[in-house]
């Protein structure tokens, strides 16, 4: 947390060093979230990319006031509804609870994972978005209910509800209990 | 337990991506580019937005228990070296030795512009209380401190042990230790000063001066009661006035148990572990929230606590989680403790940073020689650090 208010500082005055040190920091970190949001290695890829670069524009308009952390999950919860939006086809995989390749067609592979991870993420998949924002938000971002309550424009009460279904279901999937 | 009884923690700890070497590459080539694209950033400082706000976070108690110990480890210094070896000044200090009770004012600065901090002590407790902070209550026996925040009635204990472990015995068996000390070394002259008059008093002085500190006893001239004790320790003064020995004194005043109606905060606080870059922190704050931009004038133990509460207000004003104003009063807490533990141990500092600007990387603000260091560790404006030979020290 230190290191991050040295760290914004120092970005905000245009240190390449700083923003090298953001992105080594914070790249996993956003790259699960992304994952665990959109289940898809090259969608993955693309909102990381875009948050990074965008964030590396913003110097100047950067506030010091907030959490580094938090802005950038916020940024990329905000980029991974975009993309969704804008894949039609990929949302309504998800709906349908066909998880998606988590790893880009080509050859190699773009991203490293456990066999657990993607059993995890397959079922992390499955819920609803709101649902699935709030769980991935909380659990993986480290979020606050009330900071996602205001990311989704919702009250608490309903995004405790929502974390609360969202574990339920959870817990069904990987027992093997869910019903269809 | 079946696995998944546990769904936070599986998810928290389990679900893990990390970028193949190639996709990290690939990625921070363009974010580096993208940065070096976009316009220069410009070098004014941004200061968050300024919201009033009631100072009752857990900042506030953090921060002011860090001052707090600042306190004590003046006080601790006091205690610790005020004893002659000559009869005369025996007598003077022998209230000292013997009384079970004292009260004191501790003026942590100069006379005029100092903080004045005041004292209970009972035995090896001492109630500390300093302005608009509530009190603390220190047990010199077990190195604990019991902080007390009567605006919202909460209470925390501190750990004071680790490096302040010599200063943590009792408070009047630390003077004993100290008279054997002085008997040891009778190299540390006492200078009589004569008499003189302070506050209707006549007075008789004595100074007494060992490395790194002059001390300046000014005791009744009938009596031989203490009254008035200065000290000058490295670059940081302390007088004590306003002392009363073994006056009635209730005893639950220096109780370590939490007070009826007040509710103990979870989180036992250790500011004991401290490093430069805690100092830093410090610096940091001070100079682009507080001073919006700027080095502050003079740094000292008198300008840390009375900037305290400017810097825990500020922090609190920040947009950040509870957790994370925590770990920065945590840091500046151990910053204070830092800067606090030069003086007394004898190294070197000087803080030349009147005039500079937050982010001048070419003008140092703050440099120390460690003990048993051959050179210089200097920060700079921008708050790098660098190693410095005495011969290339910047002038």
């Amino acid at each position: 947390m230190i290191e991050d208010e040295l760290l914004k500082w120092k970005f905000k005055r245009g240190s390449k060093d700083a923003l090298r040190r953001i992105y080594e920091k914070y790249l996993d970190y956003l790259l699960t979230l992304t994952m665990a949001l959109l289940n898809d290695a090259s969608s993955a890829e693309d909102v990381v990319h875009d948050v990074f670069v965008t964030f590396a524009k913003s110097a100047e308009e950067f506030k010091l006031s907030g959490s580094l952390k938090s802005y950038l999950a916020t940024a990329v919860c905000n980029r991974a509804r975009d993309q969704i939006r804008a894949n039609k086809r990929q949302l309504a995989k998800l709906d349908e609870s066909d998880p998606v390749s988590t790893s880009s067609d080509g050859p190699e592979q773009l991203i490293i994972y456990s066999e657990e991870s993607q059993r995890l993420n397959d079922a992390v998949v499955q819920l609803p978005q709101p649902q699935r924002e709030v769980v991935v938000l909380h659990l993986k971002g480290e979020m606050k209910f009330r900071e996602i309550a205001k990311l989704q424009g919702e009250s608490i009460n309903t995004i405790l509800g929502r974390y609360r279904y969202a574990l339920n279901k959870l817990r069904s999937i990987l027992d093997g209990e869910v019903e269809r | 337990m079946r696995p998944m009884d546990n769904m936070e923690e599986t998810i928290k700890k389990k679900l893990n991506f990390t970028a193949s070497a190639k996709m990290r590459d690939r990625i921070l080539d363009d974010v580096l580019k993208a940065q070096k694209n976009s316009k220069k950033t410009k070098t004014a400082l941004v200061l968050p937005n300024i919201r009033r706000i009631i100072m009752k976070s857990s900042i506030t108690k953090f921060a002011a228990a860090a001052a707090i110990i600042m306190a004590v480890l003046i006080t601790f210094y006091f205690v610790g070296n005020p004893l002659g070896a000559t009869v005369t000044f025996a007598d003077v200090i022998e209230p000292i030795l013997n009384a079970r009770t004292v009260v004191l004012d501790l003026v942590v600065g100069s006379e005029e512009t100092g903080l004045v901090v005041h004292d209970i002590v009972v035995g090896s407790k001492i109630r500390r209380t300093l302005p608009n902070m509530g009190p603390a209550i220190i047990d010199l026996d077990s190195a604990r401190m019991l902080r007390l925040d009567p605006l919202d009635k909460s209470a925390v204990y501190i750990d004071i042990q680790g490096p302040f472990q010599r200063w943590t015995r009792s408070y009047l068996g630390l003077v004993r230790d100290i008279v054997d000390d002085m008997e040891n070394h009778p190299e540390w002259p006492v200078q009589e000063l004569g008499q003189r008059w302070i506050d209707g008093q006549r007075v008789v002085g004595f100074l007494l001066s060992v490395p790194n500190i002059k001390l300046t006893i000014w005791a009744d001239a009938e009596t031989a009661a203490p009254i008035r004790i200065e000290m000058l320790m490295g670059q940081s003064q302390t007088i004590i006035k306003n002392i009363e020995f073994d006056v009635p004194v209730d005893e639950s005043l220096v109780s370590m148990d939490i007070p009826d109606g007040y509710t103990l905060h979870e989180k036992e606080l250790d500011y004991t572990d401290f490093d430069e870059q805690d100092f830093i922190v410090v610096l940091q704050y001070w100079a682009e929230h507080v001073l919006g931009g700027n080095f502050p004038d003079n740094v000292s133990a008198e300008d840390i606590l009375k900037v305290a509460p400017a810097l825990r207000q500020k922090v609190d004003q920040l947009n950040i989680s509870d957790e994370e104003k925590m770990q920065i009063g945590m840091a500046m807490g151990r910053g204070f403790m830092f800067f606090r533990h030069l003086d007394p141990n004898g190294i070197e500092w000087h803080y030349v940073g009147k005039g500079v600007e937050f982010g001048d990387a070419n003008t140092a603000v703050f440099l120390y020689r460690p003990k048993g260091s051959d050179t210089y560790r200097v920060i700079y404006g921008d708050l790098s650090v660098k190693d410095s030979a005495p011969e290339d020290l910047p002038k």
